[in-house]
């Protein structure tokens, strides 16, 4: 099912990616690995070297906040928006 | 451990100061009075370290971001150009790599080390094209003891040891100091005659809370080690360690440093206790020893006297291995001192940079 996954600008000002990008997935975890294969230059910006979600970067369907940040199983529906930002928890 | 003699000559020095906010490089005049200093590398970024590797003329840079993760870059033209290299991984799906915290050259051509936190060991064989763990020391029995410093649970200090390629050194906090003799294969922990105001006394071998770890490269066996508690001298590779900084003025710091041409030199920056992390007084100062310990000089002649309400962290104090040695220090804020005498004179030569996490520094005229 199409989804559309929208990253965001902190992200994008390390990798040359778009903004958005339109890929097929059921889950947020198929929907990465969508993405990853038509850019996988974001990989390690996303994921750590476990495959989880980096502690300080947020995934939202819609607007609500990714349950599993270890596996990535929540389910993505037809039509739904994923966002890639920065978390603000991080910082120097 | 790897082998540093001094040139005999003056000579110019490289100085890569790493900040938290970004990576400078330094070079200096022939007298190391003057620095011509490059634009930041990777701003904003956390730099926790970078050095030159004497072999190849390398410069390596661990600069991490607290979103994006850790990342290792190499530089081939003395820091003009950076390229981003392969970074340590842990592979077993449970440890995700947070930062690597030092690099080594190694003693075998193409053979670097990195230590990382959380507390790891890694080794490239292929001059950093990939890197493998070392995970006997993570699965020794008693890496059940570690626990997390401030900072984390890091492995910080390397010592390779040029004649021998099987034996290293290691330490982190707060992991204690480990010896093998085998390339990594195996480890023997080294912590017994310290004293550790934070266990139990019969728990002081399993895992003390080194901050900075020599080991000297002409001298089998002198290490020389700051940790949370005092300061400790062994010439056994760690069998046995005296506590030499009864006449300091504290027990605390971080900062250590060896001189490659004198088993006997060593020089700390300590601070109050643990819970001030300030030199005492305000008064900043670097002390040396030249005779192993026995005796202390306060070396303090430009640097702050008055105010100094900062720290110095574990990587910040280096040399170049020059002739006369050159010492740099780095403060948490943001201040680069620099001495071409041994210590018995300083000069500030940076300021307003954000918090120094390491000053690494090498004669220009062997790369």
């Amino acid at each position: 099912m199409p989804i559309d996954v929208l990253l965001g600008r902190g992200l994008r000002a390390h990798v040359d990616a778009p903004a958005r990008v339109r890929i097929d997935g059921d889950s947020v975890r198929a929907a990465i690995d969508a993405l990853l294969l038509l850019h996988p230059q974001l990989g390690r910006f996303i994921l750590d070297d476990a495959d989880r979600l980096r502690r300080h970067v947020n995934i939202f369907i819609n607007h609500d906040l990714i349950h599993d940040r270890n596996h990535l199983s929540d389910a993505v529906s037809d039509g739904d928006l994923l966002h890639i930002l920065p978390a603000v928890s991080g910082g120097n | 451990m790897a082998a540093s003699p001094r040139s005999g000559v003056e000579s110019e020095a490289g100085l890569l100061v790493s900040t938290r906010k970004g990576l400078l490089v330094g070079r200096s005049s022939r007298q190391r009075r003057e620095w011509q200093w490059s634009e930041l590398h990777f701003g904003g970024w956390i730099v926790d370290y970078a050095v030159c590797d004497r072999r190849t003329g390398a410069l390596w840079c661990a600069a991490n971001s607290w979103q994006w993760g850790p990342r290792l870059h190499r530089s081939d033209d003395g820091g003009r150009t950076w390229r981003e290299a392969a970074t340590p991984a842990f592979t077993d799906g449970e440890r995700s790599l947070e930062s690597i915290w030092t690099i080594e050259p190694g003693a075998r051509e193409g053979q670097i080390y990195a230590g990382a936190m959380p507390a790891a060991l890694f080794v490239s064989d292929d001059d950093g094209e990939s890197w493998r763990e070392l995970t006997a020391l993570t699965q020794h029995p008693y890496s059940e003891y570690w626990e997390d410093g401030a900072a984390g649970l890091v492995l910080h200090h390397i010592g390779v040891d040029a004649q021998d390629p099987h034996r290293l050194v290691v330490a982190g906090s707060a992991t204690g100091a480990f010896v093998s003799y085998d390339a990594g294969e195996s480890w023997e922990p080294r912590n017994d005659g310290l004293r550790l105001d934070n266990l139990p006394p019969d728990m002081a071998a399993s895992a003390s809370c080194i901050h900075s770890l020599h080991a000297h490269p002409t001298q089998r066996g002198r290490l020389w080690q700051q940790n949370h508690f005092g300061q400790y001298r062994s010439d056994d590779d760690g069998l046995n360690w005296v506590e030499v900084g009864q006449d300091l003025p504290g027990d605390f710091g971080f900062a250590s440093a060896i001189d490659p041409s004198d088993p006997d030199c060593c020089y700390y920056v300590p601070l109050d206790f643990d819970q001030s992390r300030m030199p005492r007084g305000a008064a900043l100062a670097v002390y040396r020893t030249r005779d192993a310990g026995a005796t202390w000089q306060a070396l303090s002649n430009g640097l702050p006297q008055t105010g100094f309400y900062q720290s110095v962290y574990r990587h910040a104090l280096g040399q170049d291995g020059c002739d006369p040695l050159g010492l740099y220090l780095g403060s948490s804020g943001g201040e680069v001192f620099a001495s071409n005498n041994g210590g018995d004179d300083w000069r500030r030569i940076r300021t307003h940079l954000a918090a120094i996490t390491a000053v690494r520094a090498w004669p220009l005229n062997d790369a």
